[in-house]
């Protein structure tokens, strides 16, 4: 059984069209408003396995925040089917919310002036678990995101990372089955934002928790995820692994060469010199052109080597070219 | 309605903590129970209104924020979110603001009885008024609360939400009789008035308080009638809102 699974999902907007040009084209539209359909998502179908962990992404208004309430089922679809857990978030979403869990980046579950260890209380009580597991459950938890030094300070006195390791250790309070995060990482410095990365990864394959990300940033999916499905107009562009998303679609990689002897020159077709030095090369290679192992080949033939390196494609760039050719 | 008393019971022993906001309120008590006791001495008025006063301004000084609180929560989408945890949104603030206003309450009343006693040195009514006017207090609590509650969940379709706000403060403090006890009013305007929720807000717990005869029966009938049609609307209007949540996200 897929944890999501979701069928012809679209959702339809009905918005008034307001940008009526002539005064007397405006007063009839105020009174005759006029209205068109806007697909925020358009037939879209994917599944996600139990324990997988998926980037959702997509530039702003792609439809993902649309998705992410329709798969909680908080907002109802035009048309389709979703099924968390084999059962409709739609009917369920009581139910439901005993299995699953939420975390926006910018809204808070905690209760904004209560100490954390309050909120923690209380939301055991929300979610009926028994004492002794909550407790338990609680100790491994506050162990594990190391929020033990602010457990009994008021929300509104943490700073963003503590609050959100604290958020963390709320969601999972419960033992979620599928866990949504939207933005999680947003307004965290360097550091936090890899703490919170690393004990999401470590999460997620600890309880074996399907997780779904949504994140503006690469480095959230490439370090959370295993999957990227990319949404852009309410449709479905690419929905791959990370690692062949990064190695299929865009064609070109950096190669880095440091000589023993001094380097004359390179004249490949395909081949495209960034930095040229005596004894140092960076040249980026067109791979529909030419093959790595043929550039690699040709350099060893003619020169002796003392390091080489070759550099995939950033995930960012990879992205970047995507959302640049679906604008 | 263990989440929800547990809720309650959270955020009582959180406004304990917050002393300022209680010392705050019990300096500005102090401070108004001092002028009207001026004021009325000025004017020969029998002691039994400013124990009258103590009531009402003890009650609107026991209400919360709860009405900005909704508001907020509708502006920031947190009701959504809300809507994904195993509990009911509108019992949980109700639940929380009950809970604070409680806690003022007992603590700005009890020491607005000491202090009107080391003033006047009086004790106008009874043991057992002063007993029921605290729990009747408590009932009308309820009522303000039920009211904020419609109005911050109104937010989401009345954009200046202020001007609610402030036509709820002053039909409090006009139909409900915040100084003088809606029975001085004339005879038209008291009708106007009894019409209106407000009386059950203060007029009644204000009148038993000061020892002024209430027929019990009918305030309770006519709090009991308005408490319904507020919680009755409050849910249907929630429903309203989720229904639109549901069909355009907000």
């Amino acid at each position: 059984m897929h944890a999501i699974d979701v069928r012809n999902l679209t959702k339809q907007f009905k918005v008034s069209i307001k940008d009526q040009k002539g005064f007397l084209k405006k007063i009839k539209n105020y009174f005759l408003p006029k209205y068109e359909i806007l697909h925020a998502v358009n037939d879209i179908s994917f599944s996600i396995p139990s324990g997988e962990s998926v980037a959702f992404i997509g530039p702003n208004g792609a439809g993902k925040s649309t998705t992410i309430k329709m798969l909680t089922g908080i907002m109802m679809p035009t048309s389709g089917n979703i099924e968390i857990l084999g059962k409709d978030p739609r009917k369920n979403r009581k139910h439901l919310a005993y299995q699953m869990s939420v975390v926006f980046g910018h809204c808070s579950k905690l209760w904004y002036q209560l100490p954390v260890v309050e909120s923690l209380n209380l939301l055991s009580v929300i979610y009926d678990l028994p004492k002794e597991e909550y407790l338990k459950r609680k100790n491994l938890l506050v162990d594990l995101f190391s929020i033990e030094n602010f457990l009994n300070k008021p929300v509104r006195q943490l700073s963003l990372g503590e609050r959100m390791r604290c958020e963390l250790v709320a969601s999972f309070l419960h033992n979620p089955k599928v866990i949504f995060l939207d933005e999680p990482t947003i307004g965290l410095d360097i550091s936090a934002k890899a703490t919170i990365r690393d004990l999401l990864r470590f999460m997620c394959k600890k309880l074996q928790c399907t997780l779904l990300l949504t994140s503006h940033d690469t480095d959230d999916i490439e370090k959370v995820c295993d999957r990227v499905i990319l949404i852009n107009k309410g449709q479905i562009l690419v929905d791959d692994s990370v690692e062949n998303m990064k190695n299929n679609y865009i064609k070109k990689r950096i190669v880095s060469i440091i000589f023993d002897e001094e380097f004359a020159s390179v004249n490949f077709d395909g081949v495209k010199i960034i930095e040229s030095m005596p004894h140092k090369l960076k040249c980026e290679v067109d791979l529909t052109k030419i093959s790595l192992n043929k550039v690699v080949d040709n350099f060893m033939s003619t020169y002796h080597l003392r390091d080489i390196t070759v550099e995939g494609p950033a995930l960012e760039n990879v992205i970047e070219t995507f959302y640049r050719q679906n604008r | 309605m263990k989440k929800y008393f547990r809720a309650m019971l959270c955020t009582i022993s959180q406004s304990l903590k917050e002393r300022n906001q209680i010392f705050g309120r019990l300096i500005v008590f102090t401070v108004i129970i001092y002028l009207f006791c001026q004021i009325f001495e000025s004017i020969n008025s029998s002691v039994e209104r400013i124990w009258y006063v103590t009531m009402t301004e003890g009650l609107i000084l026991s209400t919360t924020t709860l009405v900005f609180q909704i508001v907020k929560d509708i502006q920031t989408n947190a009701v959504a979110y809300f809507l994904l945890r195993p509990v009911n949104y509108s019992l949980l603030r109700i639940s929380e603001a009950i809970g604070i206003a409680i806690l003022l309450y007992l603590v700005l009343m009890s020491w607005g009885i000491l202090f009107l006693i080391l003033l006047k040195g009086i004790f106008v009514a009874s043991i057992f008024s002063t007993i029921s006017s605290m729990l009747i207090g408590i009932l009308s609590l309820f009522l303000y609360v039920q009211i904020s509650m419609l109005i911050g969940l109104l937010s989401f379709w009345v954009i200046e939400i202020k001007t609610l706000i402030y036509f709820h403060l002053t039909a409090a403090f006009c139909f409900g009789g915040l100084i003088i006890p809606i029975t001085y009013y004339p005879p038209l305007m008291q009708k106007i008035c009894f019409c209106t929720p407000y009386p059950w807000i203060l007029w009644w717990p204000g009148s038993v308080f000061s020892g002024i005869l209430v027929n019990h029966f009918i305030a309770f009938a006519g709090w009991l009638g308005w408490s319904i049609f507020f919680g009755f609307l409050n849910v249907l209007v929630f429903e309203r809102y989720k229904k639109a949540l549901v069909m355009n996200g907000g």
